[in-house]
Protein backbone atom coordinates (compact mmCIF):
# COMPACT_ATOMS: atom_id res chain seq x y z
CA UNK A 1 0.00 0.00 0.00
CA UNK A 2 1.45 3.57 -0.85
CA UNK A 3 -0.68 5.81 1.10
CA UNK A 4 0.18 9.05 -0.52
CA UNK A 5 -0.66 7.93 -4.12
CA UNK A 6 -3.30 5.29 -3.08
CA UNK A 7 -5.14 7.91 -0.45
CA UNK A 8 -4.61 11.09 -2.11
CA UNK A 9 -8.12 12.13 -1.79
CA UNK A 10 -9.74 15.08 -3.41
CA UNK A 11 -12.93 15.78 -1.62
CA UNK A 12 -14.62 19.01 -0.99
CA UNK A 13 -13.77 19.72 -4.52
CA UNK A 14 -14.90 22.77 -5.92
CA UNK A 15 -12.08 21.95 -8.22
CA UNK A 16 -11.67 23.49 -11.42
CA UNK A 17 -11.23 27.36 -11.77
CA UNK A 18 -13.93 28.29 -13.18
CA UNK A 19 -16.36 25.99 -12.15
CA UNK A 20 -17.36 28.14 -8.25
CA UNK A 21 -20.52 27.77 -7.56
CA UNK A 22 -22.62 30.82 -6.29
CA UNK A 23 -25.39 31.61 -4.39
CA UNK A 24 -27.94 34.51 -3.80
CA UNK A 25 -31.52 35.03 -2.90
CA UNK A 26 -33.88 38.16 -2.39
CA UNK A 27 -35.36 38.70 -0.14
CA UNK A 28 -34.16 37.13 3.38
CA UNK A 29 -36.40 38.17 5.22
CA UNK A 30 -40.33 38.53 5.37
CA UNK A 31 -43.90 38.33 7.45
CA UNK A 32 -46.44 37.19 5.70
CA UNK A 33 -50.36 37.38 6.97
CA UNK A 34 -52.40 34.83 5.22
CA UNK A 35 -56.46 34.27 5.61
CA UNK A 36 -56.17 30.80 4.08
CA UNK A 37 -54.64 27.58 5.61
CA UNK A 38 -51.65 28.25 3.31
CA UNK A 39 -49.29 31.10 3.07
CA UNK A 40 -46.86 31.92 -0.02
CA UNK A 41 -43.51 33.18 -0.20
CA UNK A 42 -42.04 34.63 -3.81
CA UNK A 43 -38.41 34.42 -3.64
CA UNK A 44 -35.73 35.55 -6.49
CA UNK A 45 -32.77 33.36 -6.50
CA UNK A 46 -30.12 34.82 -8.52
CA UNK A 47 -26.96 33.95 -10.55
CA UNK A 48 -24.41 36.12 -9.86
CA UNK A 49 -21.71 34.73 -12.15
CA UNK A 50 -20.42 34.24 -15.89
CA UNK A 51 -21.86 30.63 -16.59
CA UNK A 52 -25.08 28.99 -15.95
CA UNK A 53 -25.46 27.13 -12.55
CA UNK A 54 -28.23 24.94 -11.46
CA UNK A 55 -30.17 25.71 -8.40
CA UNK A 56 -32.82 23.91 -5.95
CA UNK A 57 -35.10 25.49 -3.49
CA UNK A 58 -36.35 23.99 -0.72
CA UNK A 59 -38.32 24.65 3.11
CA UNK A 60 -37.05 23.94 6.55
CA UNK A 61 -38.31 24.54 9.58
CA UNK A 62 -36.07 26.87 12.48
CA UNK A 63 -34.25 23.46 13.14
CA UNK A 64 -33.40 22.53 9.55
CA UNK A 65 -36.10 19.93 9.28
CA UNK A 66 -38.03 19.74 6.02
CA UNK A 67 -41.00 21.30 5.77
CA UNK A 68 -43.21 19.99 3.03
CA UNK A 69 -44.57 22.48 0.18
CA UNK A 70 -45.03 23.39 -2.93
CA UNK A 71 -42.15 25.00 -4.53
CA UNK A 72 -42.62 26.10 -8.41
CA UNK A 73 -39.85 25.31 -9.51
CA UNK A 74 -38.42 23.18 -7.25
CA UNK A 75 -35.21 23.43 -9.31
CA UNK A 76 -33.83 25.23 -12.50
CA UNK A 77 -30.54 26.21 -14.38
CA UNK A 78 -29.98 29.88 -14.08
CA UNK A 79 -28.29 31.22 -16.84
CA UNK A 80 -25.02 33.82 -15.75
CA UNK A 81 -26.71 36.64 -14.24
CA UNK A 82 -30.11 35.34 -14.47
CA UNK A 83 -32.36 35.58 -11.19
CA UNK A 84 -36.09 34.49 -11.66
CA UNK A 85 -39.20 34.13 -9.13
CA UNK A 86 -39.56 31.19 -7.33
CA UNK A 87 -43.14 30.46 -5.57
CA UNK A 88 -43.27 28.60 -2.40
CA UNK A 89 -46.59 27.49 -0.80
CA UNK A 90 -46.81 26.44 2.63
CA UNK A 91 -49.57 24.81 4.60
CA UNK A 92 -50.53 25.66 8.05
CA UNK A 93 -51.49 22.91 9.33
CA UNK A 94 -53.09 23.21 12.54
CA UNK A 95 -51.09 26.39 13.51
CA UNK A 96 -51.39 29.78 13.40
CA UNK A 97 -48.17 31.24 13.23
CA UNK A 98 -45.18 29.42 10.73
CA UNK A 99 -41.22 29.80 10.85
CA UNK A 100 -39.80 28.59 7.82
CA UNK A 101 -37.00 29.07 5.86
CA UNK A 102 -36.42 29.28 1.88
CA UNK A 103 -33.44 27.96 0.89
CA UNK A 104 -31.99 28.06 -2.35
CA UNK A 105 -28.80 25.66 -2.87
CA UNK A 106 -26.24 25.06 -5.56
CA UNK A 107 -26.38 21.62 -7.19
CA UNK A 108 -23.28 19.60 -7.20
CA UNK A 109 -22.11 18.82 -11.04
CA UNK A 110 -23.06 15.50 -11.71
CA UNK A 111 -18.97 14.66 -12.42
CA UNK A 112 -18.39 15.57 -8.71
CA UNK A 113 -16.20 18.91 -9.32
CA UNK A 114 -18.72 20.85 -7.07
CA UNK A 115 -18.85 19.53 -3.51
CA UNK A 116 -19.47 22.32 -1.23
CA UNK A 117 -22.85 23.15 -1.80
CA UNK A 118 -23.82 26.88 -1.10
CA UNK A 119 -26.74 27.55 0.59
CA UNK A 120 -28.80 30.38 1.16
CA UNK A 121 -31.78 31.06 3.36
CA UNK A 122 -34.28 33.30 4.14
CA UNK A 123 -36.06 33.64 7.16
CA UNK A 124 -40.17 33.98 6.70
CA UNK A 125 -42.53 34.20 9.52
CA UNK A 126 -46.27 33.85 8.70
CA UNK A 127 -49.23 34.33 10.30
CA UNK A 128 -52.68 32.91 9.99
CA UNK A 129 -55.74 35.25 10.24
CA UNK A 130 -59.17 33.26 11.09
CA UNK B 1 -57.23 105.21 -23.53
CA UNK B 2 -58.22 102.69 -20.26
CA UNK B 3 -57.61 99.89 -22.41
CA UNK B 4 -54.43 100.95 -23.78
CA UNK B 5 -53.40 101.44 -20.47
CA UNK B 6 -54.15 98.06 -18.95
CA UNK B 7 -52.99 96.63 -22.13
CA UNK B 8 -49.85 98.08 -21.23
CA UNK B 9 -50.06 97.22 -17.90
CA UNK B 10 -50.53 93.13 -18.27
CA UNK B 11 -47.46 93.55 -20.93
CA UNK B 12 -45.18 95.03 -18.66
CA UNK B 13 -46.29 92.36 -16.14
CA UNK B 14 -45.43 89.96 -17.96
CA UNK B 15 -41.98 90.68 -18.66
CA UNK B 16 -40.90 91.08 -15.53
CA UNK B 17 -38.28 88.90 -14.81
CA UNK B 18 -39.43 85.58 -12.90
CA UNK B 19 -38.24 85.18 -9.32
CA UNK B 20 -35.67 82.16 -8.94
CA UNK B 21 -37.32 79.04 -7.82
CA UNK B 22 -35.50 76.24 -5.88
CA UNK B 23 -36.93 72.72 -5.64
CA UNK B 24 -35.40 69.47 -4.07
CA UNK B 25 -35.63 66.42 -6.30
CA UNK B 26 -35.29 64.09 -4.01
CA UNK B 27 -34.21 60.26 -5.09
CA UNK B 28 -34.27 57.38 -3.36
CA UNK B 29 -33.35 53.61 -3.80
CA UNK B 30 -33.32 50.25 -1.40
CA UNK B 31 -30.89 47.54 -0.91
CA UNK B 32 -32.71 44.57 0.11
CA UNK B 33 -30.90 42.39 2.37
CA UNK B 34 -28.62 39.67 0.73
CA UNK B 35 -25.94 37.15 1.15
CA UNK B 36 -23.91 35.95 -1.37
CA UNK B 37 -21.81 32.90 -1.37
CA UNK B 38 -19.09 31.76 -4.06
CA UNK B 39 -17.24 28.38 -3.07
CA UNK B 40 -14.16 29.59 -4.83
CA UNK B 41 -10.97 27.12 -4.46
CA UNK B 42 -11.11 23.35 -4.24
CA UNK B 43 -10.83 21.23 -0.48
CA UNK B 44 -8.30 18.29 -0.62
CA UNK B 45 -8.61 16.16 2.07
CA UNK B 46 -5.24 13.92 2.91
CA UNK B 47 -4.49 11.15 4.81
CA UNK B 48 -2.81 10.77 8.02
CA UNK B 49 0.21 8.38 8.29
CA UNK B 50 -1.96 5.42 10.03
CA UNK B 51 -4.66 5.89 7.39
CA UNK B 52 -7.14 6.28 10.24
CA UNK B 53 -7.79 10.11 9.25
CA UNK B 54 -8.37 12.14 6.06
CA UNK B 55 -8.32 15.53 6.81
CA UNK B 56 -7.37 18.88 5.22
CA UNK B 57 -5.29 19.68 7.60
CA UNK B 58 -3.42 16.68 6.74
CA UNK B 59 -0.07 17.50 4.85
CA UNK B 60 -0.77 17.44 1.38
CA UNK B 61 -4.63 18.82 1.73
CA UNK B 62 -5.63 22.22 1.68
CA UNK B 63 -8.53 23.40 3.30
CA UNK B 64 -12.15 24.54 0.73
CA UNK B 65 -12.74 28.07 0.67
CA UNK B 66 -15.82 30.63 0.29
CA UNK B 67 -16.45 34.55 -0.41
CA UNK B 68 -19.35 35.60 1.16
CA UNK B 69 -20.92 38.94 0.51
CA UNK B 70 -23.26 40.61 2.66
CA UNK B 71 -25.44 43.65 2.80
CA UNK B 72 -25.86 44.11 6.43
CA UNK B 73 -25.18 43.01 9.70
CA UNK B 74 -28.15 40.02 10.37
CA UNK B 75 -26.24 37.52 8.73
CA UNK B 76 -25.27 34.16 10.30
CA UNK B 77 -22.90 31.92 8.77
CA UNK B 78 -22.56 27.94 9.38
CA UNK B 79 -21.68 24.76 7.90
CA UNK B 80 -23.16 20.98 7.72
CA UNK B 81 -20.49 18.47 7.31
CA UNK B 82 -21.82 15.24 5.64
CA UNK B 83 -22.60 11.88 7.40
CA UNK B 84 -20.68 9.47 4.48
CA UNK B 85 -18.47 10.40 1.75
CA UNK B 86 -20.47 11.37 -1.58
CA UNK B 87 -18.08 8.59 -2.96
CA UNK B 88 -15.68 6.18 -1.98
CA UNK B 89 -14.42 2.92 -1.87
CA UNK B 90 -16.33 -0.05 -0.68
CA UNK B 91 -16.25 0.14 3.33
CA UNK B 92 -14.94 3.52 3.28
CA UNK B 93 -17.60 4.48 5.75
CA UNK B 94 -17.64 2.27 8.33
CA UNK B 95 -17.17 3.71 11.52
CA UNK B 96 -16.58 6.94 10.39
CA UNK B 97 -17.02 10.61 11.65
CA UNK B 98 -17.17 13.92 10.05
CA UNK B 99 -16.39 17.33 11.69
CA UNK B 100 -15.41 20.72 10.13
CA UNK B 101 -14.53 23.30 11.55
CA UNK B 102 -14.63 27.07 9.62
CA UNK B 103 -12.13 30.23 10.07
CA UNK B 104 -12.92 33.68 8.42
CA UNK B 105 -11.06 36.43 7.40
CA UNK B 106 -12.04 39.82 5.96
CA UNK B 107 -15.64 42.18 7.43
CA UNK B 108 -15.66 38.63 9.55
CA UNK B 109 -13.00 37.07 11.79
CA UNK B 110 -13.42 34.06 13.14
CA UNK B 111 -10.66 31.35 14.25
CA UNK B 112 -11.40 27.48 14.56
CA UNK B 113 -15.41 27.18 15.25
CA UNK B 114 -16.81 24.16 14.87
CA UNK B 115 -18.85 23.46 11.84
CA UNK B 116 -22.33 23.43 13.23
CA UNK B 117 -21.87 26.94 14.79
CA UNK B 118 -23.83 29.53 13.52
CA UNK B 119 -21.75 32.89 13.78
CA UNK B 120 -22.79 36.09 12.96
CA UNK B 121 -21.51 37.98 9.66
CA UNK B 122 -20.23 41.05 9.48
CA UNK B 123 -21.31 43.66 6.68
CA UNK B 124 -18.97 43.10 3.68
CA UNK B 125 -17.13 40.48 2.02
CA UNK B 126 -15.47 37.84 4.18
CA UNK B 127 -13.55 35.25 3.16
CA UNK B 128 -14.47 31.65 4.77
CA UNK B 129 -11.87 28.60 5.15
CA UNK B 130 -13.49 25.65 5.87
CA UNK B 131 -11.46 22.36 6.87
CA UNK B 132 -12.90 19.25 6.78
CA UNK B 133 -12.26 15.49 9.23
CA UNK B 134 -13.19 12.23 8.69
CA UNK B 135 -11.99 10.12 11.04
CA UNK B 136 -12.57 5.81 11.71
CA UNK B 137 -12.78 4.74 14.83
CA UNK B 138 -11.78 1.77 13.97
CA UNK B 139 -10.31 0.18 10.88
CA UNK B 140 -8.21 2.32 7.83
CA UNK B 141 -9.78 3.89 5.25
CA UNK B 142 -9.42 1.81 2.14
CA UNK B 143 -7.37 2.98 -1.24
CA UNK B 144 -9.52 4.99 -3.64
CA UNK B 145 -10.87 7.93 -4.83
CA UNK B 146 -13.28 10.06 -2.10
CA UNK B 147 -15.31 12.49 -2.42
CA UNK B 148 -17.55 14.72 0.24
CA UNK B 149 -20.38 16.87 0.25
CA UNK B 150 -20.21 20.08 2.99
CA UNK B 151 -22.84 22.76 3.09
CA UNK B 152 -22.09 26.39 3.93
CA UNK B 153 -25.20 28.34 4.54
CA UNK B 154 -25.67 31.89 4.90
CA UNK B 155 -29.05 32.97 6.53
Amino acid sequence: MRPGLLLKVAALVIACTGQASAQSMTPMRGTVTSFTDEFAVRVFPKNPYRRPVEVAVRVYDETFRPVEARISPPSMMLAAGASRPVVVVVDFGDRNERRVRVCTESVPFPEGKTRIRAQICGRFLARRVR
Amino acid sequence: MKKALLAATLLAAAAAPAGAVTETMTFSGTIAPVCTITVDSPGVMAPDSALAELSTTQAGGSAGVATIQTSGTSFNVSTTAPSTFSTAPAGADANVTFAALYSATGATTLTDVAGATPSPLGQGTTTLNVDLTATKSSGTFPDGSYSADLVVTCE
